[in-house]
């Protein structure tokens, strides 16, 4: 069945369609959860509430093609993720200092995938979320701020001392424009 | 050289690919329930708003009629008010009769006054010797009142009777027919002459000493009596 047949018929609540809907998309959806969220529990309760939110709103979507489909859901999961989280991260943003014996240098040449998410996942929890929703997600520093209840300015400068948290744990040099 | 982020970001990528979801079937069960459990509750909700409209439909509906009825009820009761106050003004405007009020006030006042305190004991002999005295006189007379009452009675009584024995008498019919030339005395006209009359105010004593001198003796010659001898 084509996706946008599937998309239609899951609005008008059609409960094979909406299997098939969840089918697609829990997988992935379900990884997005899990880097925003503390635990599996939490995860899982998410990417849950995420679904119900998905079905709610999903006479109101208008499908364009699949990315923007993808990223509709992203949001919603990772909104879903970070609204339990939203006070501790604020809080966080606040304290948080860059700590030297944190690092374990890395040479970049020789980081594979798992190294680098690795490396990602031992970022303070700050800087991570805000790393991973620009990098990772592709969120800019205005919906970041937005999403997690803070300044563009904060997201600004938490993306950029965990960027240079990460060229010092890879050895790496961003050169003269540093973006 | 490839810059680090788009590095993590296909590491990313490529583990979101390679995730599988292990509770996958459960999750969709979960979502299942909860689901019809909206889907219940939102028909639930459905039946409740067409009751609640219905509800509001009917109370608007009585809430209109209510206040028609009222609004004719008030009408009406305008009316009786403005004919009860016509009712008024023309009892108003009739002439008032006041009837004095006339009330009997019995005024009661206590007033103290000095009496002499009666002790026997300080009483002397001869005021209560004169009470007595005056106690038995008032008795006597009394008694004698009493007497002279019954026999002033009697007398009128006797009076009453003779008035009326007379009475009777003369109007018996054997005193009607008595001829009265057989009576024993008659009447009879004749002319006496008495002289020059004198008035009885005539009382002077100077005149009086003129007529009679002061030696006169009434047994020598007493004019008067020869005047009336003759």
């Amino acid at each position: 069945m084509q996706l946008q047949k599937i998309i239609h018929k899951s609005s008008k609540g059609d409960r094979r369609a909406q299997k098939q809907f969840f089918d697609l998309y829990a997988d992935r959806l379900h990884a997005v959860a899990r880097r925003y969220s503390v635990s599996d529990e939490s995860a899982e309760e998410a990417l849950f509430q995420g679904f119900l939110k998905v079905f709610e709103k999903l006479p109101e979507f208008e499908f364009i093609n699949e990315a923007a489909l993808l990223g509709w859901l992203s949001r919603i999961v990772v909104n879903q993720s970070l609204m339990d989280r939203r006070k501790e991260l604020h809080t966080l943003y606040k304290i948080e200092t860059i700590e030297e014996e944190y690092y374990n240098a890395l040479s970049y040449e020789d980081a594979d995938h798992d190294a680098l998410i690795e490396l990602i996942n031992q970022l303070p929890e700050g800087y991570k979320t805000v790393f991973m929703m620009h990098v990772v997600d592709g969120y800019a520093h205005k919906e970041i701020g937005e999403m997690l209840g803070i300044s563009e300015g904060t997201s600004r400068s938490q993306f950029f001392k965990a960027r240079k948290l990460l060229q010092k744990k890879l050895n790496y040099s961003y050169g003269e424009s540093g973006t | 050289m490839e810059n680090p982020e788009h590095k993590i970001k296909e590491a990313f990528a490529a583990k979101d690919a390679s995730t599988v979801f292990a509770g996958k079937n459960e999750m969709w069960n979960r979502l299942d329930n909860a689901m019809n459990k909206q889907k219940g509750v939102a028909a639930l909700w459905r039946v409740a708003a067409v009751f609640l409209g219905l509800l509001l439909t009917a109370g608007v509906f009585a809430g209109v009629s209510f206040r028609a009825k009222m609004q004719a009820e008030k009408l009406e009761l305008n009316a009786e008010n403005e004919q009860l106050q016509l009712t008024i003004d023309s009892l108003l405007t009739l002439p008032v009769k006041v009837e004095p009020e006339i009330r009997v006030i019995e005024k009661v006042v206590d007033r103290d006054r000095l009496v002499q305190a009666e002790s026997s004991a300080q009483t002397p002999e001869w005021e209560k010797k004169y009470r007595q005295l005056q106690d038995s006189s008032e008795a006597i007379l009394a008694d004698k009142t009493e007497k002279y009452r019954n026999n002033i009675l009697e007398l009128q009584a006797e009076l009453d009777s003779v008035k009326a024995d007379f009475v009777a008498y003369k109007n018996s019919p054997e005193k009607q027919n008595e001829p009265s030339g057989n009576a024993p005395f008659q009447l009879k006209s004749e002319r006496v002459e008495l002289g020059v009359q004198k008035s009885k105010s005539l009382r002077n004593r100077d005149l009086e000493l003129k007529v009679f001198p002061v030696n006169f003796q009434e047994n020598k010659n007493n004019l008067n009596k020869s005047i009336l001898k003759k």
